[in-house]
């Protein structure tokens, strides 16, 4: 039979040995969680992408019908136009926000405009199109706000203690959310 | 002391007005497919359409749900379908085939919310058509069975031709994780009711006699050489034998002491709350703002 100081040597390296690997199994874990909350992220704001790319391509066709009966207010659909130009030369995310905030302004004047011309509202086409706007930009409102629950959820894994700690090691940084300008939490509505 | 438990009490009930004046509030988990909590619809109504979803359920794979809720809580009608719809996950999980129609009674709002695989189906427009010129007019009469019964039979038509099974079949049963699972627990089950046996007979050797045949069984069903089938007899025979030992002496001391019987021994185990009978839930689609709403 062993004495007891015959074994006391193996004793501390195997908890110390032990308490490694699992230190390094739970920090590897922590790892792969942020890589996939930050893909996560990515993948969200994909989503808000292809509701703009949506937003996008809908405009000329409700501009085209409206604009015959719409004569006097070429400064709504220049203001579009230069919008929509700007949102096709963004580059990145942030840029890409800006000028598609600026199309949504641009066209929320257009939608109070078109409540002067009582024709326009009885016409099918205009209709359903603008049942597809407003629809379009519901879907931009939700997937906006996935967008940024999805990056919360990243930011405090980032932040907090021992995702701090492995996110400064691998450089993950927080990310910004959309913040949504006053009276935009809502999609407009659309009465028709 | 008291003055701890009493700041406790406010902590907790601020942490709860709180909460009740957050914007959402789920209304409840799902029934069926007709989920009336403001009690307007016609109990006739309510049961015809349970029967008519479940069977567009079973033709297309489409799921249609209906919510309707007595009020909102302050939330709007697009945030608050959205968020229902996530959380009930109406439509299949590959498949995102699901509606919802919400009626909010009090705020007077209704909305259909598409699920993303039905979205070219039931586009915008079409929704919008459905709210506006079927829907609406029968609210406004405070009809409500007819406004449901006749939207879903408008959102039926709009969808009835996507995934239906004779275009898009099943996919054939396979052998998944979810099966092994089914089969684990059975097992489990088969076991314990087993070893239930052997515990209270007094034999000693029926245990051995069950591994015996359990032996002979997975032989036949697995086509075992001799070789194999002489050693899963032995071992399958012993295994037994030491099985029924364990737990009947478990068994007999239990009854001897007056303790409680282990759960493996047929004792009572509190294996947590069954869940209910009848409609199973929704099959994890998503959603993603897409449909129509209007108020009445």
């Amino acid at each position: 039979m062993d004495t007891p100081s015959s074994k006391s040597w193996l004793t501390a390296p195997l908890i110390i040995g032990v308490i490694v690997v699992l230190a390094a199994v739970y920090l590897g874990g922590k790892y792969n969680s942020l890589v996939r909350q930050n893909e996560g992220v990515d993948a969200q704001w994909a989503q808000v992408e292809s509701q703009y790319q949506r937003r996008f391509d809908l405009i000329p066709n409700l501009v085209n019908s409206v604009k015959g009966i719409m004569k006097q207010e070429q400064a709504v659909f220049t203001a579009i136009a230069d919008a929509r130009t700007r949102y096709a030369g963004a580059g990145n995310a942030d840029e890409k926000a800006s000028a598609a905030t600026a199309v949504e302004t641009s066209l929320g004047r257009l939608l109070v405009v078109m409540e002067n011309y009582p024709e326009l509202k009885s016409a099918d086409t205009v209709q359903s199109l603008m049942a597809e706007l407003a629809g379009t930009e519901n879907r931009i409102s939700v997937e906006r706000q996935r967008y940024n629950e999805s990056v919360r959820d990243y930011n405090i894994s980032v932040r907090t203690f021992p995702g701090s700690f492995i996110a400064s090691m691998f450089g993950f940084t927080a990310r910004t959310m959309f913040t949504a300008q006053e009276g935009a939490a809502t999609a407009p509505t659309v009465d028709l | 002391m008291q003055r701890l438990i009493v700041s406790g009490l406010i902590v907790v009930c601020v942490f709860l007005g709180a909460q009740k004046t957050a914007a959402y509030s789920n209304p409840g988990n799902p029934t069926g497919y007709v989920n009336d909590f403001a009690q307007v619809l016609d109990p006739v109504t309510k049961l015809r359409l349970e029967r008519d979803l479940g069977d567009f359920h079973a033709s297309t794979t489409n799921e249609i749900a209906i919510a309707i809720v007595p009020s909102m809580n302050g939330d709007y009608i697009e945030n608050y379908a959205a968020r229902l719809f996530k959380d009930w996950g109406i439509g299949t999980r590959d498949r995102d085939n699901g509606v919802l129609v919400v009626l909010a009674i009090q705020e007077r709002k209704i909305r259909i919310e598409v699920g993303y695989g039905l979205e070219g189906a039931l586009p915008d427009s079409v929704a919008q058509g459905i709210v506006n010129n079927t829907m609406i007019p029968s609210l406004r009469d405070g009809n409500y069975d007819a406004a449901v019964l006749n939207g879903v039979n408008d959102i039926k038509e709009a969808v009835q031709y996507e995934y239906a099974t004779n275009v898009a079949p099943m996919p054939v049963a396979t052998f998944d994780a979810e099966t092994a699972w089914k089969f684990v627990v059975a097992g489990f089950f088969l076991l314990q009711w087993l070893v239930s046996i052997l515990a209270r007979s007094t034999s000693w050797y029926a245990g051995g006699f069950v591994g015996a045949v359990a032996a002979v069984v997975l032989a036949v069903l697995f086509k075992f050489s001799f070789m194999q089938a002489v050693l899963a007899l032995c071992g399958l025979g012993i295994a037994g034998l030491i099985l029924d030992f364990i737990v009947s002496s478990a068994y007999t001391g239990a009854k001897v002491s007056g303790g409680s019987i282990p759960w493996y021994a047929g004792g009572n185990a509190n294996w947590g709350a069954a869940r209910g009978g009848g409609f199973g839930g929704f099959g994890g689609g998503r959603s993603g703002g897409g449909g129509a709403s209007g108020g009445w």
